[in-house]
């Protein structure tokens, strides 16, 4: 296996018995960088100089005795719209060309204190709300460089898929962290609704805003969470055998469910069941009036962070697509706003009620595979993409996309897990004990890559 | 700009038509969360203080 495409633990390891180096994985990294990303275009900024400083500093610190725990010397990505002092933090957008954060978002100041290093600020969808910037363009799939990587953290995931880095910090209004998890086949976490400290990240919409952890594994995803967290390394002990999950009925159908996405979720179905785990089928109360629910409160919200960016000459730096969807908030009544966020609760409450006795819901993350060009989140077919994903915002449960069987043509489908509030590291534990047991493939090289290289 | 509302540019049709198009939507999700008749139900926990203001109501007995 390519030792870029290792995994967090054999790095982590190999660094303690001397046999690797945070500067040798650093380098292998960042040399992935320069052979994909013209084709990929994960990143924005790459912090080549930084990311060398940091790796030599955290092989110094090894060698001495001073070990940060597993993402010591690891080398990880951040989307480019969470602050970073000192380093050019864009948010996709020409209306941040220049913009330079003097600060440190905590999430970041966490990563930091563990020891891991930033080999670069990845692309998203402008202020991850619009289109790709023209600019920076879009970032491309891993398994088919005609496909888009997802959005809005499809930098974050190609990025990883591609083994530029062991992990990356991506964010989630509606699916933005899981969509480009399912597209790329990576693992994607949007943990509990205030779980990851969100200050320094550029808000979208604070009522539905979260930041979160994507990797190639469940236990990858767990490392970076707990190091963005502060929180410990270990996953709680589960077994597949005996978990109680729940098939949310009306999510594992659909007129927009494509018949190789439905295959890919029978098949994640009967491998869970295999392996001892009982699957009932569930509804969620009032489940559908989430659908389109997402432009009432992202609208109006996004409208106010962005306001004085739009009614100044700063305006002329957004793309024409975006600056439409940011205006359109401007038009959503306080009627019509405090209405949907009155449903929040409601459904938080239909989606307790769903997993009384459960350990867990399953659904597929996306009716579909990555098409070419990503849906707007204000159009029809934005509303399919996210009908599975854009609840768990609504409702702050965490959930959790993990690769299952990829489809004929080799491109990746995910399985979405949520839980209860504050579950993130149990559904990370099930995602990881999925994968032990064969769900998805892990460890290699994306197809797009072999034919790139 | 007092008593001017915010708003998209008049001028620009492309823009009025996708902001038009959007509000539709709106418009249907709000007529079907009416028929929940959630009234007085509160809203998500926004406590407009910092969250890590002190408490102050301790036992001091």
């Amino acid at each position: 296996m390519t030792l870029a495409l290792a995994s967090i633990a054999d790095i982590a390891m190999r660094y303690r018995d001397g046999s690797l180096s945070p500067v040798e994985v650093t380098a292998a990294c960042l040399e992935r960088v320069r052979l994909h990303d013209g084709a990929l275009k994960a990143f924005i900024t790459v912090t080549d100089d930084l990311a060398m400083t940091a790796a030599r500093r955290a092989e110094r610190e090894l060698a001495d005795g001073l070990d940060r725990g597993l993402l010591h010397g690891i080398p990880i990505a951040i989307k480019d719209l969470i602050d970073t002092a000192g380093i050019r933090t864009t948010g996709g957008s020409e209306v941040w060309l220049d913009n330079v954060p003097a600060g440190d978002a905590p999430l970041w100041s966490a990563l930091q204190a563990a020891g891991a290093v930033l080999v670069g600020k990845t692309n998203l969808q402008e202020f991850a709300h619009g289109v790709p910037h023209p600019r920076f363009g879009q970032t491309r799939n891993p398994w088919d460089l005609a496909r888009t990587a997802g959005g809005s953290s499809g930098g974050s995931a190609a990025a990883v898929m591609a083994g530029m880095c062991f992990a990356a910090v991506g964010t989630d209004t509606g699916g933005s962290i899981r969509v480009p998890a399912s597209y790329c086949g990576a693992v994607g976490l949007k943990p509990t609704y205030g779980a990851v400290n969100t200050d320094g990240v550029f808000p979208l919409s604070w009522s539905l805003d979260h930041a979160g952890p994507m990797a190639r594994t469940a236990r990858d995803a767990a490392a970076l969470f707990a190091g963005m967290t502060g929180g410990g390394y270990g996953l709680p002990d589960v077994r597949l055998d005996g978990l109680r999950l729940g098939v949310i009925g009306s999510h594992a159908e659909g007129p927009e469910l494509t018949p190789e996405a439905s295959a890919s979720f029978a098949a994640a179905c009967s491998l869970l069941s295999d392996a001892g785990a009982d699957l009932v089928t569930v509804e969620v109360r009032d489940l559908e009036l989430s659908e389109g629910l997402l432009p009432t409160i992202v609208g109006p919200e996004a409208a106010v962070a962005h306001q004085d960016w739009l009614e100044s000459d700063a305006t002329a730096g957004y793309s024409d697509d975006t600056r439409r969807q940011l205006w359109f908030g401007f038009e959503v009544s306080g009627v019509q706003y405090v209405r949907a966020q009155q449903f929040r609760r409601h459904l938080a409450a239909r989606f307790i009620e769903a997993l009384d006795g459960l350990d867990a819901l399953l659904s597929p993350t996306v009716a579909w595979a990555a098409p070419a060009e990503d849906p707007s989140i204000m159009s029809d077919d934005g509303e399919s993409e996210g009908r599975r994903t854009v609840p768990y915002n609504l409702v702050g449960l965490p959930a959790l996309s993990i690769p299952s069987a990829a489809g004929g043509d080799g491109m990746p489908f995910g399985l979405q897990l949520a839980g209860r509030p504050h579950d993130d590291r149990r559904l990370l534990a099930i995602g990881a004990a999925a994968q032990d047991a064969g769900l998805g493939v892990t460890g290699v090289e994306p197809t797009a890559l072999i034919s790139d290289s | 700009m007092t008593g001017q509302p915010s708003g998209p540019p008049s001028d620009d049709p492309t823009t009025r038509a996708f902001v038009a198009a959007t509000m539709s939507t709106v418009e249907r999700i709000d007529d079907a969360l009416r028929t929940l008749h959630l009234g007085t139900a509160p809203l998500p926990d926004s406590r407009p203080w910092p969250a890590d203001t002190p408490r102050d109501d301790a036992d001091d007995s």
